[in-house]
């Protein structure tokens, strides 16, 4: 056994930290709250009350500009049908938006970020462990104290997606960043190229393809957390899948799960190949 | 016309030290002591060692070396890519080390240009973009870098390859686009730092003949780096011999030829007429 | 080959030998107990267990798993004990009930309820705070249409929001029904929280903050023992009633009161045929509503293991357990804590 006179606990410490949080400044939280909820509801209502077919032609659309390959995009458009198919179209919507939401967040917050630690190895060295933290954290353990000051539902789940998601494209941004050839910095440099020149003349454009990946990879974790999300209140596949789980009905589970899986499938392949597309222009 | 006006630039007392112990090193370099003994003491490099010498308005000024002689750090100043630790640089009678970041970047855009060994060009654009890149940056509108760029790429002989991307020339054609990047923002000077050793001969030597030619009605000031005596000879009209960041020898290329200031020139010159029998 | 025979046969009259002891003497194995996770559960699970070591002399030990995988385990007797069972609710525990597999023992928490709750200064305020009363004529499920708007949805601001329990409960179909059934699933959004520790932490977070909250519960919880709650009126228990509330199908579901809890502590058939003592002790616990709640929400706010926390209770209420169990045992429990 640990001796007991060398052991000690933050645990008191930190629940009084959280219970005055809440006490004190939760209204403001839930303001903030609100903020983020009004965009999410507007952008869930715009794609559920888009008809299906023509959400499955946008899709094909976008299937095709990134890809150009009509296999391809018959694939993605084909599976996203049967998820219809099963009856979870809504649910697949709910699921759609709240990813959508949280992936603009990560890009926000991620490619500046990302951009930061790529300058300055000093934010760069208190960054990576963060990163570290956010991606091996169990998603509960912040999850409550966020729910508890941002409320139940989509926020709180948003904000533990990013949480979880936005680590990679901090990652892939920065190593984008710093594997643009030297010489071709210290070139643009020569020509009298400023700060806003380098970084979005060449930098970021050069960075492109590491950043595509970042985003794709994004989205991917993104997904994953999408039962989490639901866990917490958030609407859509994920719930399907939970109560699967607590009901011992395995084939609910599964299908909500496959569903979860094709829209995994369709986002990788689009932005996999927008990666790609631009990676390929450079030949 | 008095030596100074002939003076395009001016190196006064450069010493640059890489390593956190810049003032240490100062102290020890100044009561004479060598590069590596600065390395073993204080782990500091030593690039540049009190360097000074004059570059004339028009001509072709090789500086040589063996590689880390701190060729490519001096040359690096001119354009402050690279700071020195202590000492003063002017560019047309005026200190360039007193500039701020705006008036640096001024400076880059409108005096002095570059040309890199590996070309250093940008890989997501076309011929055309990267000729007008340093036009681009200070501002030009898109039809005069258009034309400028045309005309400069048929001038280093690229017509027709326009619109290509980088990765599709060949090592020559990649550097002819460096030295038409180079020559179409119509500045003063011109440093080319190891430009054509990256080639194989035969079109290192015809990049030489193009340099010189176009060098006959341009009349720029051009400072070329360079480890090869043979280009040295060849290109330059007068060569500084750099070893260890210190200066050992100015001249023509007959003075250096002729008599060369100690045994490390004279190891150059020695090869030099050996490859010649 | 004879040799592999000879081999095989060695081999397995080992391992024959190594399983006996275990299968010839089913007296020292230990008595499984379902690890409940819930507060209520586990601290009653914990007070049996203690009893049943220290009183009975019986090994225990517990087992993970989620409810329903709880009451398949003890119906298969992999398990032998679930030390609080909602009887009757989930088709698991009814089928192996009815198959004599199962047996739900004792009454154990008498007044055991769930329904729908608002904290107490919603309806009456509190000065203390500056709370005023946002709803003060709300007392049953029928008034609930005329204060959508204090419990307004931020996610669907035209309407209420109810905090319904995670789906996957028994609990989330019958609160489903019964909106409908109130006529108020126009006006409220019927809310599921995802997992108990949402739904707990959303309520806890409004009542910290004074904000009005509406949502399912149940007793005994710690919850109900820390906050001053009302729980809203509902028509008088019907059965017919009830059976459309449990139908998630039914369209036409007729309100009631939740069917009475009975909870009770679940035993796996072969356990009551070889612990007859144990038996008739489960059957005599008793466990009074409000001093389990504010037991409860003491072990929840001072953060204590379920296991202190039922030592501690078995020290300081011995007149409520010594009644359930022989005088003998209950001197051996009370040397034991003595002892500790």
């Amino acid at each position: 056994m640990f001796p007991e006179n060398l052991t000690f606990s933050i645990a008191g410490w930190v629940n009084d930290g959280v219970d005055a949080l809440v006490s004190n400044y939760g209204d403001v939280f839930r303001h903030i709250s609100d903020t983020l909820l009004w965009a999410i509801i507007n952008l869930e209502t715009l794609l559920r009350l888009t008809p299906w077919w023509l959400m499955l032609a946008i899709v094909g659309a976008i299937g095709w500009h990134a890809t150009r390959k009509i296999l391809s995009t018959l694939l993605i458009v084909g599976l996203l049908f049967l998820v219809g198919a099963v009856g979870l179209w809504d649910k697949l919507m709910q699921t759609l938006a709240l990813m959508m939401v949280a992936t603009v967040i990560s890009v926000l917050l991620g490619i500046p970020l990302g951009i930061l630690a790529a300058r300055s190895n000093r934010l760069r060295a208190v960054m990576m462990p963060l990163l570290d933290i956010m991606q091996t954290m169990p998603s509960f353990v912040y999850l409550i104290p966020v729910l508890m000051l941002f409320g139940l539902g989509k926020v709180p789940a948003i904000f533990a997606t990013v949480i979880y998601a936005v680590p990679p494209l901090i990652r892939l941004t920065d190593l984008g960043l710093r594997q643009v050839d030297r010489e071709v910095m210290e070139a643009i440099n020569a020509f009298g190229a400023n700060p806003w020149q380098q970084l979005f003349g060449v930098q970021l454009p050069l960075a492109m393809p590491s950043i595509m990946a970042g985003i794709n990879q994004t989205t991917m974790m993104a997904l994953s957390m999408v039962v989490i999300a639901s866990m917490i209140g958030a609407r859509g596949l994920g719930e399907d899948v939970l109560v699967g789980i607590q009901t011992l009905n395995v084939g609910k589970g599964l299908e909500a799960g496959l569903a979860i899986v094709i829209l995994a499938v369709v986002i990788d392949r689009i932005t996999q190949a927008y990666g790609r597309t631009r990676h390929g222009e450079q030949k | 016309m008095t030596p100074v006006a002939l003076d395009k630039i001016e190196v006064r007392n450069v010493f640059k030290v890489f390593g956190s112990r810049e003032k240490e090193v100062m102290t020890l370099l100044r009561e004479g002591l060598k590069k590596e003994q600065v390395l073993a003491q204080t782990g500091c490099v030593v690039g540049v060692n009190d360097l000074s010498l004059s570059i004339r308005a028009g001509e072709v000024f090789v500086i040589m070396g063996l590689s880390g002689s701190g060729k490519s750090t001096l040359v690096r100043h001119l354009n402050r890519l690279i700071d020195p630790t202590s000492g003063q640089i002017l560019v047309d009678g005026e200190n360039i080390l007193d500039y701020d970041m705006p008036a640096l970047r001024q400076f880059r855009r409108h005096k002095i240009s570059m040309v890199f060994q590996g070309f250093g060009l940008l890989p997501h654009r076309n011929v055309l973009e990267n000729v007008a890149y340093g036009l681009k940056v200070r501002g030009e509108s898109k039809g005069q870098c258009n034309e400028r760029a045309r005309h400069w790429i048929s001038m280093v002989g690229l017509q027709g390859y326009e619109q290509a991307f980088v990765q599709q020339l060949s090592g020559g054609m990649r550097q002819r686009v460096g030295l038409a990047r180079a020559l179409a923002t119509d500045t003063d000077i011109i440093l080319m730092d190891e430009a054509f050793s990256a080639l194989d001969p035969l079109i290192r030597a015809e990049m030489q003949d193009q340099l010189l030619e176009l060098q006959r009605t341009l009349e720029k000031t051009i400072v070329f780096i360079t480890h090869d005596l043979d280009e040295a000879l060849r290109i330059g009209n007068r060569i500084a011999m750099l070893k260890d960041g210190q200066l050992i020898q100015v001249g023509t290329p007959q003075e250096i030829l002729l008599s060369p200031a100690d045994d490390y020139v004279e190891r150059f010159v020695q090869r030099h007429r050996a490859r010649l029998i | 080959m004879n040799n592999l025979k000879q081999w095989l046969g060695g081999t397995l009259l080992a391992l024959g030998i190594a399983t006996q002891p275990v299968l010839a003497a089913p007296a020292a194995a230990p008595v499984h107990f379902g690890d409940i996770t819930w507060e209520s559960g586990s601290l009653i699970t914990e007070v049996l267990r203690l009893i049943t070591e220290k009183g009975y002399g019986v090994a225990t030990d517990t087992l993970p798993g989620s409810t329903v995988s709880l009451e398949a385990a003890l119906a298969k007797n992999d398990i032998q004990v679930i030390g609080e069972e909602w009887a009757g609710r989930s088709p698991v525990w009814v089928k192996a009930e009815a198959e004599g597999k199962v047996f739900g023992l004792g009454d154990i928490v008498k007044n055991a309820s769930e329904g729908w709750w608002v904290p107490e200064y919603v309806v009456k305020g509190d000065p203390e705070k500056g709370i005023k009363a946002v709803a003060p004529d709300l007392k049953s499920v029928k008034d609930l249409a005329r204060y959508k708007e204090v419990f307004r949805d931020q996610e669907d601001p035209s309407r209420g929001r109810f905090l319904n329990s995670p789906t996957g409960w028994t609990s989330e179909i019958v609160n489903s029904q019964k909106l409908k059934a109130y006529g108020l699933d126009k006006d409220f959004v019927n809310f599921r929280t995802g997992s108990g520790a949402a739904l707990d932490a959303e309520v806890s977070s409004s009542i910290r903050r004074g904000k009005p909250v509406l949502f399912y519960y149940w007793s005994p919880t710690p919850l109900i023992g820390r906050y001053k709650l009302i729980k809203l009126e509902e028509p008088a228990f019907d059965a017919e009633a009830w059976k459309t509330l449990a139908d998630a199908s039914n369209p036409n579901p007729k309100g009631t009161s939740s069917l009475p809890a009975k909870l009770a502590i679940g035993v796996s058939a072969p356990f009551k045929a070889q612990y007859p003592q144990l038996v008739e002790f489960y059957e005599k616990v008793d466990f009074p509503i409000d001093l389990l709640n504010t037991t409860l929400a003491r072990m929840s706010e001072k953060r204590t293991e379920p296991r202190k926390a039922a030592e501690a209770f078995l020290r300081e209420q011995p007149q409520i357990w010594h009644a359930w169990v022989t005088p003998d045992a209950a001197a051996k429990v009370d040397a034991a804590l003595k002892a500790d």
